[in-house]
């Protein structure tokens, strides 16, 4: 089976690496709607994680709508879900501030960071 | 309600003559965790694995496994339980073979198709004599028989100690590749600890028979940071916040591990307590690194 792509970083929280990773996978296009999702016996031994940890980070994802679970088939990618209003203010209004006060902090241009959110949004 | 847990103490303690081995240790163990039991050797923590195993007797307190006294444990409850310690004791006469068929009567869930995959993912030879296998292969024969029976608890006394990398993550891929199908509830205590950061879920650290800390992993790595600057003050005993755990200093640097993050917080106290603070660094701290600053704290307080 297919593997998302983790990049383990020691000292950050497992599940939410875990996590992350799929999101990005998902939103990405490199997993598409339709196709099988990794299970947590698949993650959880390649990776070399607890299966506990693994679950829960999948629970999340079905709770987000990015997966869903076929009985007899196993996990799957679902149509990216519409944003709710406050998933949307959540990420304008508060997560973008904090970024824009860790740029300022450093001492960047608005130019810098822009260069930097273009990058990422191609690469994705 | 909640299933019982397959551990449980309450001020659970241990003596030998004057020295207290274990200190009264309350634990809650539920069915399906994996427990790293981290802390420096003569913690406590192969006391408390014997305790369990009912190898030894409690001066004190409370004890039981699947709701029984270690020691009054009936032989169907002890085999479901998988036990591995570091100096195991491993009939060096038996080949391996002879071996498996030893234990095999012992165990009724034994799986004989789950012992020879092992066997054959592990490399071992059924014909050779046990005294005859290097320390690596004994380790992995002594993983063969204490999985083969699908377990449903795991109790790992360093299981990894002394072993070779190489020889350390056949095992480690063995356990996680059955991990996620069996229902294993696991206490494993390690100095490896990188290996047993994504074994487990939950972290128990022991020190002097004591339990200093017990948290879930993922939240413990949420709030805890290595932080690092460049000041003119000087360390002042005593002074700093509690959660900033061994904080360490010399030409102008500090270190400390802060157990307790919160930015707002930090910026607060950081202003309060290191004003001139320089080229600040705040990064991820791994549980290794959360554990020697635990244990380092408690020794100087």
């Amino acid at each position: 089976m297919r593997l998302i792509p983790i990049d383990f970083k020691a000292g950050l929280p497992v599940y939410e690496q875990v996590l992350y990773a799929a999101r990005k996978a998902i939103v990405s296009g490199e997993f598409k709607a339709g196709d099988p999702f990794p299970s947590v016996r698949a993650l959880s031994s390649e990776y070399r994680l607890n299966p506990n940890t693994v679950q829960k980070a999948l629970t999340a994802l079905k709770n987000e709508g990015l997966i869903e679970s076929l009985p007899g088939v196993g996990n799957r990618v679902c149509v990216l879900p519409e944003a709710s209003r406050r998933d949307i203010n959540l990420l304008l209004d508060d997560q973008i501030e904090a970024v824009v006060v860790r740029a300022k902090q450093h001492g960047l241009s608005l130019d810098e960071v822009q260069t930097a959110l273009r990058h990422h949004w191609k690469n994705l | 309600m909640s299933p019982s847990p397959v551990i449980h103490t309450k001020a659970l303690a241990k003596r030998y003559r004057r020295t207290e081995a274990l200190a009264p240790v309350d634990l809650e163990i539920p069915s399906g965790s994996a427990v790293a039991l981290l802390g420096r050797n003569g913690a406590g923590k192969t006391t408390l694995l014997r305790i369990l195993m009912g190898f030894l007797s409690p001066s004190a307190g409370e004890v039981s496994v699947f709701g029984t006294r270690p020691v009054l444990l009936t032989e169907a409850q002890k085999a479901q339980i998988g036990y591995i310690a570091d100096a195991q004791d491993l009939p060096g006469w038996m080949t391996i073979e002879q071996y498996l068929a030893f234990l095999r009567p012992f165990y009724p869930t034994w799986d004989e198709a789950l012992a020879s995959r092992l066997r054959g993912l592990f490399a071992l030879p059924r014909d050779r004599r046990i005294r005859h296998l290097s320390r690596g292969q004994r380790v992995k024969v002594a993983f063969l028989g204490a999985l083969s029976f699908h377990p449903k608890l795991l109790l790992l006394d360093e299981p990894f100690g002394g072993l070779d990398p190489a020889v350390r993550d056949e095992i480690l891929d063995a356990l996680f590749d059955l991990m996620s199908r069996e229902e294993w509830t696991i206490l494993v205590s390690s100095h490896e600890i990188d290996e047993v950061e994504r074994l487990c879920d939950q972290v128990l650290i022991m020190d002097d028979g004591k339990v200093v800390l017990r948290d879930e992993r993922d939240p413990l790595l949420a709030r805890s940071r290595c932080v690092s600057l460049h000041t003119a003050a000087s360390l002042a005993p005593g002074g700093l916040p509690a959660h900033w755990w061994n904080p360490q200093g010399g030409d102008g640097r500090i270190t400390f591990l802060d157990s307790n993050h919160e930015p707002e917080r930090f910026q607060a106290d950081l202003a309060r307590h290191f004003p001139d603070a320089r080229h600040l660094s705040i990064e991820p701290a791994p549980l290794k690194a959360i554990t020697r600053a635990l244990l380092r704290s408690a020794k100087t307080e």
